[in-house]
């Protein structure tokens, strides 16, 4: 379990460095597309199958693919990409300061062992459908919005 | 195996990501960026969820849900301006004079 963890842990870190540091917009993806396996590992590793799934389903199956559309569709916009040294420092800066916060407050709190738990797909589904059966609506209702604004915004405007 | 493993990893992510946010140009860059902040989120309500009860891997579906739609309707507005001002740097955006 822990040498899964750290495996994990380190492939999560690297390929999220990579998404933010790497120049070429298409490498950027598929380091994005490792950092979404190994989330996808570590909520298995969490004890939840479902979600692990989920996230390859959706993220890799659809969010990746829809990205690397979007670089197929227009070629050469995307390769002016200079990054200002002001911008980047205080980037450096703002990003120590909020750790260096976060782990301040970590550091009070005790260690609590991950209990061995686990949460059915029936039990997920029981909950969706009864105590969070509204907020389920309300997020397939905004999915299909944003689903056709994409496509309203997208589209070529003919009469013109 | 404890939950600040867990808690420290999503914040290192996080903040990763906050940076991208911050010193990126290129907007899909910032929303790559804003993905792995997604993500971190996701992680921390599925590791309190195995203390408490189910209702945290709920949230993080709806995290990934949410996820998507932002992805599908911030790509075709930058498609949109891809097209109608020939670059999507985010600091070339200044018709309102902000």
């Amino acid at each position: 379990m822990e040498i899964a963890f750290y495996i994990l842990a380190g492939m999560a870190v690297t390929s999220a460095i990579l998404v933010v540091s790497l120049k070429n917009l298409v490498r950027a993806i598929l380091a994005l597309a490792s950092l979404f396996l190994s989330i996808a590992g570590l909520y298995i590793l969490l004890s939840a199958e479902f979600l692990g799934l989920v996230q390859i389903l959706v993220y890799i199956g659809g969010v990746i693919l829809l990205f690397l559309f979007l670089i197929m569709l227009t070629e050469n916009l995307f390769e002016k990409n200079k990054v200002n040294l002001f911008q980047r420092i205080t980037g450096v800066g703002l990003v120590l300061l909020l750790f260096s916060i976060i782990i301040s407050i970590f550091m009070k709190q005790p260690f609590q062992a991950i209990p061995k738990t686990d949460y059915s797909i029936q039990e997920l589904g029981k909950h969706l459908l009864t105590d969070y059966l509204v907020p389920f609506e309300v997020v397939s209702l905004l999915l299909l919005v944003a689903l056709i604004g994409a496509i309203v915004i997208a589209k070529k405007e003919e009469n013109k | 195996m404890s939950t600040t493993h867990y808690l420290v990893l999503s914040a290192i992510l996080f903040c990763i990501g906050l940076y991208g946010v911050i010193s990126r140009k290129n907007a899909v860059m910032v929303l790559l960026s804003i993905e792995v902040m997604l993500c971190s989120a996701g992680l921390n309500f599925a590791c309190f969820s195995t203390i408490h009860n189910p209702s945290g891997q709920i949230f993080a579906l709806f995290i990934i849900v949410v996820g998507a739609a932002e992805v599908a309707c911030g790509l075709a507005i930058f498609f949109l301006a891809a097209r109608l001002s020939e670059t999507i740097d985010l600091d070339k955006f200044n018709l309102l004079k902000g």
